[in-house]
């Protein structure tokens, strides 16, 4: 029964290292690369997005990279500038892996990138996740459609930063609060926060309550969109993806993805 | 027939309970339909909640489509809610069965971007606790895949198994299927007393009854007429899919992240990968076996090189990762895991992204299924290991 | 030859008792071999199975077939209403009728047809008639295939096992039951006293395996196959018509083993030659006897089970036409030339 074992594979001589990658690309495809990263041994190649399946291509069929294991592919949200999207490649031959980042084009409204399904049949699921969970749209692929993994009439685009969880808003989730001091007295970092009992009993109702509020007055709004959006649909008008823009992350929660400070000092 | 028949999703069936069946010859043939059948959500032979629709010519599938979402969690969207000793006790969710091998991984990744050592012994620990993980895990698929076939006593022997190994994990751990024993900088505790001794008995118990399912299974000569050549899949399809784990080593690519990409401290160990090259349900099976018996082997050689010290370093109150984005990689039992984590600098991860084994391992399914029959369905999606926990999240 | 028990005066009376016993009967037999299946099975998986009605769980089954009693009785809105609800009827009345010709002692059975063993084995056939219309009329594609795979099943398989049957005819030189077993009392090989199973011990693996493919027990059980089409025709049934199938299946491998003990095991005689007392008493002892037969291959049929993976449909249909029935073909040709030269 063959057997690899560890100790007859050492790295193969053929791996580069990410500074050489790097190089590489640059060299083959200048106006594809604009920045390169190395962090913790790993490469991060910013790429123009109209060329990341070129990019990607050339990953994959270059002799020196021969990348031709899709790993993964994440979509990131990038605050203003609208979304990143990582893949991943690796080379099962040489062991060596690059992340390509690109920004998705159209900012938040709508936001576009190239697929790369022509260049790897393992892209479609992760592409067609990251349509679902950002709203990002891959021109070119076989069928975002139907939502891979929210149910088929879900509306928003839940990993974006102003997507918020709705159960955290009415109920603040315990393990958000930094511990409380008295439970480690003798702490030296516990001095870092002054010894703090929480909210009074009031304030905490009263805080609850207009979270409450703040819910329904939500979900009153997520119903209206909800109304606007089917009349839209029976008037023959099919939304597009982009068009479910942001809107919840309002009431000066300043739209980052960090929940209020609850719990943080009084 | 020429008109179009209720067809997809009804129950009326052509030539049905209140139909008049009709018959038409067309290019001296009997013109067939095609019959489009639900496997799932709720059928035994998905594990869950997995549903592929296919498209049946009497027995073969024309077309295969799998469907998944049954199960969406929201894993990522939580974990950027949660801090990073919460993440740990909420990975060990998505996939149920590698629990321990997912909370290494965030664990793994927290601690690249913070820069941190972890003490010699708990990464020796972490490397005996995957393993458990690893054989926990095939003991299931073991005994399912047989189920699947119709023979239906190997899940009770290897659910025998699962349960010794569960206890003596349990006295480490507290969790029989949840370990949540890893933390950011090391491992909840030291292992209790006795519990080496219990993990070395059970590494010799385990060997024989290796060798016990592989009696049970693989001589039988219609276990091989189901499995030999069924659902062959080529390494290049495999590769450009990202299939990993032992669905990747039954086609001859020895890709392993134990070997590739070592963490912990499988650099120091001798890590066995078994392989095997015709990528069918029979080789899938047999390297599950395999692997079983590559994971004893390291298991014996934590006991050996099991350091004394301490487990854990003293962590600040609140982990913060530092700014900065990193993607670790682990060998789970049904493949590759991956974590890609960006951190803003604070308590909870900006965005952690979950790359799944069995997310990459179904992706690749309609492959296999297409041509093939019914019965083989079984067959293969038995042997393309995975879990929907795992694949939805 | 010894007269059945039943051939009593008043004809209404004998009626009554046959039609009383042939019920008891099938009861019985479907209760122990699915007791037997039960427990078997559990210590062959190295658990105990059911424990806790009555002794060692004995009294599971009667438990169990009142639970389905008070089960609701669900017929799908698109089922064929009267098909669909006559299925299980028609599944399991040739069990009862079958047993009408079984011979279970000396005098023990309850007609004595001249043409036993075909009635037997045509009677048996018409099981899957029942498999067929709940399959169809269930209005499930999950059902239809089980019914149509059932079917196919039968057409393949009633070949091998009539052919396995009629070498025995051919050596006893009857089609009796009963009259099959006194020719097998009177058989000798090379001057020893023999059972049929030895010689014809092609036969009687033929017969066997055919038998296990006509009653869709594993590794033949794919118009059942749980994990594939979810129990097949059975998929739409509850309670008590669900129940029927089920003792429809227990009672055909009580069946069909009686029929292989009949054929190819000496009957109710402990070995050829080995007579039994007259009267009473050797009733008794010949029912034991023969029960004891059956047990045992019930028992072979449920090991069968524990052991073996499911085969696949065309598996299956090629095993039988390139394999089983050339070789009972082959096997009547051999019989029939011994039995000449002899």
């Amino acid at each position: 029964m063959p057997t690899v074992r560890s100790s007859e594979t050492s790295p193969p001589a053929t791996r580069l290292a990410p500074e050489a990658i790097a190089a590489l690309l640059a060299e083959r495809l200048p106006e594809a690369v604009t920045a390169t990263t190395v962090a913790h041994g790993q490469l991060t190649v910013d790429v123009v997005p109209e060329h990341l399946p070129r990019a990607a291509a050339l990953c994959k069929r270059e002799k020196a990279l021969a990348m031709d294991f899709f790993d993964m592919m994440a979509g990131v949200d990038a605050g203003e500038d609208g979304f990143h999207v990582v893949t991943r490649l690796y080379s099962t031959r040489h062991r060596h892996a690059v992340l390509l980042r690109a920004l998705a084009e159209g900012g938040r409204e709508a936001p576009r990138l190239p697929s790369l399904t022509g260049v790897y049949r393992g892209a479609n699921w992760h592409e067609r996740e990251a349509y679902d969970m950002y709203g990002i749209v891959f021109d070119g692929h076989p069928g975002l459609e139907p939502r891979i993994l929210t149910v088929e009439n879900f509306e928003g685009w839940p990993l974006r930063k102003d997507f918020l969880l709705t159960t955290r808003e009415i109920k603040p989730w315990p393990g958000e609060k930094v511990p409380k001091a008295k439970e480690e007295p003798a702490k030296a970092d516990a001095g870092g926060e002054p010894a703090d009992d929480g909210p009074s009993e009031e304030e905490k109702a009263a805080a609850k309550k207009a979270k409450a509020e703040r819910a329904k007055q939500k979900a009153a709004e997520m119903r209206a969109k909800k109304r606007a959006q089917r009349e839209a649909e029976a008037g023959g008008a099919q939304g597009s993806p982009g068009e479910a823009a942001p809107e919840a992350g309002g009431e000066g929660r300043g739209g980052g993805g960090d929940e209020p400070g609850k719990g943080e000092g009084a | 027939m020429s008109e179009t028949l209720p067809h997809e999703g009804g129950v009326i069936l052509p030539g049905g309970p209140g139909e008049a069946m009709s018959v038409e010859i067309r290019d001296g043939g009997l013109v067939t339909q095609e019959m489009n059948l639900n496997i799932g959500p709720q059928h035994p032979a998905t594990h869950g909640v997995l549903r592929v629709v296919i498209d049946l010519d009497g027995e073969v599938i024309v077309r295969a489509r799998p469907v998944i979402g049954y199960m969406h969690r929201g894993f990522e969207k939580l974990a950027e809610a949660r801090d990073y000793r919460q993440i740990i006790a909420l990975v060990n969710r998505h996939d149920w069965l590698s629990a321990f091998c997912n909370e290494l991984g965030v664990a793994l990744a927290v601690e690249r971007l913070m820069e941190l050592e972890v003490p010699e012994r708990a990464q020796w620990i972490r490397v005996l606790m995957s393993e458990w993980n690893r054989i926990l895990n095939h003991l299931m698929f073991i005994g399912s895949f047989g189920l699947e076939l119709g023979a239906i006593t190997p899940v009770f022997f290897s659910f025998r198994e699962r349960e010794d190994i569960q206890s003596f994990l349990e006295s480490a751990t507290g969790g029989r299927l949840h370990f949540t024993y890893t933390r950011v900088g090391g491992l909840k505790e030291d292992l209790p007393a006795g519990f080496l001794d219990a993990s070395r008995q059970m590494a010799a118990t385990m060997r024989s009854r290796n060798d016990e399912y592989r009696q049970l299974l693989l001589g039988n000569e219609i276990f091989q007429a189901r499995t030999k050549g069924v659902g062959a899949l080529a390494p290049d399809v495999a590769v450009d899919y990202g299939v990993t784990g032992p669905t990747l080593h039954a086609t001859g690519v020895a890709e392993d992240v134990r070997l590739s990409e070592p963490y912990c401290v499988y650099d120091e160990l001798d890590v066995k990968v078994p392989v095997r090259t015709n990528g069918d349900s029979y080789d899938r099976f047999v390297v599950l076996l395999d692997r079983i018996d590559a994971s004893l082997d390291l298991i014996e050689q934590v006991h050996e090189g099991l350091p004394a010290g301490p487990v854990n370093r003293k962590m600040p109150k609140t982990v913060k990762a530092p700014e900065g984005a990193t993607y670790v990689r682990t060998e789970n039992p049904l493949g590759q895991g991956g974590y890609y984590l960006v951190s803003d600098g604070g308590k909870t991860p900006w965005r952690m992204r979950m790359r799944t084994p069995s997310f990459s391992n179904i992706q690749m399914v309609p492959e296999l299924l297409e041509g093939s029959l019914l019965s083989d369905m079984i067959a293969i999606l038995g042997s393309v290991y995975f879990v929907v926990g795992d694949v939805d999240r | 030859m010894a007269t059945s028990v039943f051939a009593l005066e008043p004809l209404w009376l004998a009626l009554l008792l046959q039609a009383l016993a042939a019920l008891l009967l099938f009861l019985i037999g479907a209760v122990v071999v699915g007791y037997l299946e039960h427990k078997v099975l559990a210590h062959m998986q190295d658990r105990l199975g059911p424990m806790e009605a009555i002794w060692h769980g004995i009294g599971q089954l009667p438990a169990d077939g009142l639970k389905f009693l008070q089960k609701e009785d669900i017929i799908p809105t698109a089922a064929d209403r009267w098909v669909f609800a006559l299925a299980p009827a028609v599944a399991v009345v040739p069990g009862v009728v079958v047993i009408a010709v079984l011979p279970f002692g000396p005098g023990l059975w309850l007609t004595d047809l001249d043409a036993g063993i075909f009635f037997a084995l045509a009677a048996s056939g018409v099981t899957v008639l029942g498999t067929l219309m709940a399959g169809w009329s269930s209005a499930n594609k999950f059902s239809l295939m089980g019914g149509l795979r059932g079917a196919a099943q039968l057409i393949s398989y009633e070949l091998p096992l009539v052919l396995a049957a009629a070498a025995i005819v051919i050596q006893a030189g009857t089609l009796s039951l009963p009259g099959i077993v006194e020719a097998q009392h009177g058989f000798t090989l090379f001057g020893v006293p023999m059972i049929y199973g030895i010689p014809h011990i092609i036969g009687l693996g033929l017969f066997f395996v055919a038998a296990l493919a006509e009653l869709s027990r594993p590794p033949f059980d794919m118009p059942i196959a749980d994990s594939e089409l979810i129990a097949g025709h059975m998929t739409e049934y509850t309670g008590m018509r669900y129940a029927f199938f089920m003792l429809s299946e227990y009672a055909g491998m009580v069946i069909l083993s009686a029929l292989a003990t009949v054929l190819f095991l000496g009957g109710w005689y402990p070995w050829p030659g080995v007579g039994l007392p007259e009267g009473a008493a050797g009733m008794v002892l010949g029912f034991v006897i023969t029960f004891a037969k059956i047990l045992v291959l019930s028992a072979i049929m449920v090991w069968l089970r524990a052991t073996f993976p499911r085969m696949r449909e065309d598996q299956l249909q090629r095993l039988s036409w390139s394999v089983l029935i050339p070789l009972g073909l082959l096997n009547i040709v051999l019989v029939a030339t011994a039995k000449v030269w002899f």
